[in-house]
Formats: structure tokens, sequence, C-alpha cells
């Protein structure tokens, strides 16, 4: 099985920063009293990158850019050889507020008048094409859209870059945003949990497996796979298994804030199981520390 | 050098056509015809397209017909290749550009014509529509399943639970590189043995929301297109789908399956420059060409052919030509495009295939739609059926986000077998 060492890793979520969400984990005191549909407060962005040259930025890109920038940083490397860095994300929905801009501004002004910005910005690699301009990443950029496997899609990539030798580090993410025109469309299957929607954005900088690192591998299954410790999200949130939605909310990045977790909190090793609706298959994250 | 994988099944869908021999004809031919794009939509703008030629029984306008396109030919594919992947360890990596995301205007209209009503009669305020070419859209007019669709459309998910596959499942979208990326990265796949078998390849049908917004990115040829020439005014998007069947060489020599030729070579690279514009030095492909050209252990006098993303907008044709008339000027380049348009999500995957069809018949057929060198490229393509006799083909994939993808296919097996 394929495994890598997490050197850094970064998180921003509706919830706050990486600090807030773990220190709120820690205590649970938000368990059950989650906020309906808060937005991720990107400011702090301005800190860490020129504003100019942020001005065209979307906010989910903003919010990648937040969370890869702190795993970077977390990571404390030297900068690596920029063609021997790649990047790959993983988002369900990708830049939804743009889609629906671009689909409102069919509909509003006709195709004629149609916004082109809003179609550029509303590809599925809209996010991953903005992080390696802003981050300067020329070994590969890769985008995996799935729904709630898109971050365990995107984990098998990174695994594969590495370990082919193509890449030395990979920057890997997971991202998505709300958008309350997107979630009215179809509020039945996007609800995967009774919690309210969140919106966020974790990454983790891997790098080929070294000793005293986190171990990051996967594995696909058709049934839960056995364990002793693990946390479920996606559809198996409905089936009593032990899951962490009721603190982040509903999200498509839920097993990516489970691994984040997993990676910060956890003991020897976890498993981070999820599933997508109306699918068999399910992708299993272990962390081993 | 690393193992080359071989290629046991292969099968597209495309205004090329939908079995080999056809897609032969027409590439060598160029007999081809544009497609009004009222079929697509009454409202899209008035840009032809090259029609995949299998929707005679209609559209749904939705994902779904990018998910029916790429089923048909994995169907083919799998046929072709003589494979029950149920029971096998098998992966699944798909490319789409549109995805689900951009197939979604009919539900979303129903969904935002009802928010607006209940606006209306909220705040009692006569909210009216602008414009009114689209006033059919903001109806409530649509299925109840369309937002379903949109769930039920993620091409490598959906396709590998039809298919009953349980191994890694990757659906790519990286733009117009997605389709060359998901061969390279089932490549990996294998190489590494997370897979037995990997059915990889890419998928884009065509409706409103994507038709628009190329059309509104002003790089859409109102004619046919023509790639590489002096008075190229655009692309003509298509629509279609490209699968292939790989396994390691052992696999498909073990069980006596059919080689049409070996993925030899895989390489990406970004440009890290700007979202729409390639690099004016081309970095990212050169990246990308010289991994791939590694990964593969050749020289790039060893390749008898490119088959460029030639996509005749000004900026890729001027970034890539020139790339190509710099490091690779004594290597014929290939644009086939203007017998498929650009199929997006399908195009790298599309052009693999035709890249070994070519390397089977030993002969690069002539880019049509070119005729006049452009000065600022220097570059021109075949311009006649060119006979060749090497066994090592290039093909390139540029997208937007400044994503790059290069493939090296081979019918070189004379190692193997």
């Amino acid at each position: 099985m394929l495994s890598a060492s997490i050197l850094g890793q970064g998180l921003i979520h509706s919830l706050g920063s990486s600090e807030i969400f773990f220190s709120l984990y820690k205590d649970r005191i938000k368990e059950n009293t989650f906020v309906s549909q808060t937005s991720v407060d990107v400011s702090g962005l301005s800190n860490m990158l020129p504003g100019v040259s942020l001005r065209r930025v979307p906010k989910y890109a903003r919010m990648g850019l937040m969370a890869a920038l702190e795993a970077l940083n977390n990571a404390n490397l030297p900068i690596p050889d920029v063609n021997r860095l790649g990047l790959v994300v993983g988002t369900a929905f990708s830049g939804a507020q743009m889609n629906i801009d671009f689909m409102d501004s069919i509909l509003e002004a006709s195709p004629q008048l149609s916004s082109p910005t809003a179609f550029s910005h509303a590809v599925n690699n809209m996010g991953a094409g903005l992080l390696s301009l802003f981050l300067n990443i020329r070994g590969g950029c890769q985008t995996i859209t799935q729904f709630d496997l898109s971050f365990a899609g995107a984990l098998q990539v990174a695994l594969l870059l590495l370990a082919s030798n193509k890449n030395d580090y990979v920057l890997l993410g997971a991202l998505d945003e709300n958008d309350a025109r997107f979630i009215e469309t179809c509020p039945q299957e996007l609800q995967r949990t009774p919690y309210p929607h969140s919106e966020g954005a974790v990454f983790f900088l891997l790098g080929k497996s070294i000793p005293n690192t986190a171990q990051i591998s996967l594995s696909w299954h058709d049934t839960i796979p056995t364990a002793n410790n693990i946390v479920c999200s996606g559809d198996l949130n409905k089936n009593n298994h032990i899951n962490n939605a009721s603190f982040y909310g509903t999200s498509p990045i839920a097993q990516a804030l489970d691994t984040a977790l997993a990676v910060y909190f956890g003991t020897e090793e976890t498993l981070c199981v999820c599933k997508e609706k109306n699918i068999e298959q399910m992708a299993a994250i272990n962390i081993r520390k | 050098m690393k193992a080359p994988v071989a290629v046991t099944g292969m099968a597209s869908i495309s205004a090329a056509g939908i079995d080999m021999q056809s897609i032969w004809a027409t590439l060598t031919t160029g007999s081809n015809t544009l497609s009004h794009p009222s079929i697509l939509h009454k409202d899209t703008l008035a840009y032809p397209f090259f029609a995949a030629p299998i929707f005679s029984n209609g559209r749904r306008d939705s994902a779904c017909d990018t998910f029916n396109l790429a089923r048909l030919a994995m169907l083919a594919a799998l046929k072709d290749a003589s494979l029950d992947v149920s029971a096998q360890k098998t992966g699944i990596v798909l490319g789409t550009t549109a995805g689900s995301a951009l197939h979604f205007i009919e539900a979303y209209a129903q969904s935002r014509a009802l928010r607006i009503h209940n606006d209306e009669n909220n705040n009692g305020e006569n909210t009216t529509f602008q414009g009114n070419s689209s006033s059919q859209l903001q109806s409530p007019l649509s299925q109840p399943h369309d937002a379903d669709d949109y769930f039920k459309a993620n091409l490598a998910l959906h396709l590998g639970q039809s298919f009953n596959i349980k191994g890694p499942t990757i659906t790519l979208a990286n733009a117009c590189t997605s389709g060359a990326d998901a061969i390279g990265i089932g490549m990996e796949l294998l190489r590494q043995n997370e897979c037995d078998y990997v059915i990889c390849g890419g998928a884009d049908a065509l409706s409103l929301v994507p038709h628009t917004g190329f059309a509104r990115l002003m790089v859409y040829d109102e004619k046919h297109c023509r790639p590489f020439d002096a008075n190229r005014a655009g692309l003509n998007l298509g629509e279609g789908a490209a699968i292939m069947v790989l396994e390691r060489i052992e696999t498909a020599l073990a069980r006596k399956a059919p080689i049409h030729g070996l993925i030899s070579g895989y390489g990406s690279g970004s440009d890290a420059h700007h979202f729409t514009a390639p690099h004016p030095e081309a970095r990212g492909l050169l990246h990308a060409f010289e991994s791939a050209l590694s990964d593969a252990g050749l020289e790039s006098s060893q390749l008898a052919f490119i088959n460029a993303h030639g996509t005749a907008t000004q900026e890729n044709d001027k970034i890539e030509g020139a790339f190509f008339h710099k490091h690779l000027p004594e290597i014929p380049v290939w644009a086939s495009k203007a017998i498929t348009g650009h199929t997006l999500g399908a195009a790298g995957a599309l052009e693999a295939i035709f890249s070994l069809l070519a390397l089977q018949k030993n002969s690069v057929p002539k880019s049509y739609g070119f005729t006049e060198i452009d000065p600022k490229i220097l570059l021109s393509p075949t311009l006649a059926h060119t006979e060749i006799s090497k066994k090592y083909a290039l093909s390139t994939s540029l997208g937007f986000g400044g994503g790059n993808a290069a493939l090296i296919v081979s019918t070189d097996t004379s190692a193997f077998i």
C-alpha cells in the first residue's frame, strides 16, 4: 500500500482558523450548536499575500490559499524546487458561487451578455489553477471532483505522484464553499447529515515516507473495514457510526477535516472512512502516528 | 525508463466517428461537418460545434449526456479488451472539463424561479426578469430528475458502480488536459501495483452553459477552425468520449489480450503564470514534455510525430507552435481538432487514441484547416499525409489554469512480444 509522510497541515473553516478549530474540538463547546451556513473569514489572507494581487481572486480560492500557505509554513521546510512540487486538490462542487453567478448571468442577461469572467472562474480546476499561480507550483496541478470522495481521490493521485518520483512533495488539499442558491436547488441531495452546511479548506504538505512523521495511506472498500479507531463521514453519518458532523457540520470536505483531526489529536492509528451517497464504494484514509 | 503499460482496449465517440475504421477514414479525408448549435438549446449563441453522433433520440441537457457518452465508449473499450472487470482488481480514472457543474442550469433555473416568485410574494415587490431571450429558461420547466442527474453523473464514481469496479476511483477535472492526465494517472496506478487493470480516458458532452462560456470568452470561430494557421480565428467546440483499457504487459500477454499499443510516458507541468493564458515561453509544457520523455526513457529524435493540442485559438497556437518550432523542429506536427472540434475533457484521451491509430497505420494525416504559416509561429503542421517509420508519438494538452500534459504512446512492442 502506498503511503506518504505528512509534513505540514493547514485549515480554514466556518468555525474559524485551524487554531480555533482544534481548540473548539478539544473543548467540544460547539457541539450541536453549529451556526447555520457560516461564511469563512478570509480577511487574514491580505496579511499573507499582497492585497493588490488578490483583487480578482474569489473567496473559494482565498480559502484554499490560506490553508495551503499554513500547511507550507507549518512544514517549516526549505523552499522546495518548484518543478518538483505538485498540487492536488479535491473539491466536490468547485467554485459553486462563481458557477451560480455564471448561470445567473445567462438567466438574467441572456447568453449574449453572460459573464466570461464568471465562466472562467466556474471551471472545476479554478482553485488549483489559482493556487499554483500564487504559490508558484510548477510540478503539475490536478483537480479531483467526485463529491464526498473528492479528497480520497486527490490523496490517491498525490500518493502516485510521490511514489512515481514525479514529485518530491505534493500539496494536497480539500476545498469547498457554500452557496445558498446552490443548496436550495438540491437540498435533499446535499444534506448528508442533520447538521447545517459548513465550508472551508484543509491542506497537507506530503513528502515521501520518512520516520517520525505521521503517515497517510489509502484503501478502497465496499464494506466498512475493521479497525480500533474509525471515524466516518459522507453517507455513513446516518448509520450510527462515529462521526464528527455534529462538530463541523455537513461538508464535502468532511473526510479531510477528519484527517486533520486525526493528525492533530489522534493516537497511534485512525481510519477515516467516507462513502458517497448511492455509491457502494468507500475510501478509508489511514493515519498512523 | 519506467515500464510502459499495454493498451488492450480502446474506443472513442466523436464527430470523427464511433469505430476505428470510420474514425481513420474521417481523419484522413477530413470529411466532416459542423452542427448548428440550436440542437443543444434554442438559446445558444450562433457558433457551430462538432456533435457526437449518439444523441439521435434527444439530449438530456444535463451531465447525464456526458455520462452516457462515457458509458458507451467504456462498453466498447471493454469489449475490445475482452475483459470483464467486475471480478478483477480494477481502477477507473476519467477526466472531464464540464463535469457535472456546468450542466446544471435547468435545475437551477427552476429553483431560481421559485425563489424569485417567493421573494415577490413575500416582499410585495414587482420583481421582473431582465432580458427576454432566455425567458423560457426562467420558467419552472425542469423535470424533477434534473438535480438528481447532477449527482448521478459523476463519471468515475457512477461508471465504476455501473461496472462493479471496486478499486481506485478518480474523476479528474483539469480542464482541457483532463483526458491526457487520466491516462497518465492510470498508467501510474498499474506501475505502482495499485491495480491490475485500469479504465481511463475522458468525456464531455456539450450543453448551453459550456457552449455559452467558451463563446463569451471570444475564442470561438464561427466557421471551421484553422489550427496554427495565420488566419485562425478561434476554436470549434466538440463533444466526445475516449476510453482505454490499460494493463501491465505481462498481464496482457498472460491472458492473450490484443495489444493495440503502449503508454510509455506521461508528464505534467503548471505554468504558474496566468489563469487563462499560457506562459510565453511555455515553461509548463516544457516541464511536462521533458518529464514524459524521461518517463519513457526516450530521446526526442525517436518521436515519429506530435499530435498537438492545436485549438486554433490565438494564444494556444502561438505558444504551443513556437514551442514545437524551437524545441522539436524536425518532428512532424499533426493538428486534428478541425475534425473533431475541441472535445475538452475528452480531447487528450481522444488524441492519444488517434496517435496510436496513426502509429499503427505508419502514417500521419494531413492537418485539416491549415493553409498559411503564421509568421509569429513559423510552424507548418502536416500539409499532407506523411509516411512514418518510428514507433513513438507525443500528444500534448494545455488547459485553463495553466495546466500542461504530455503523453507518449507507442507501438514498439518488439521488446515484449
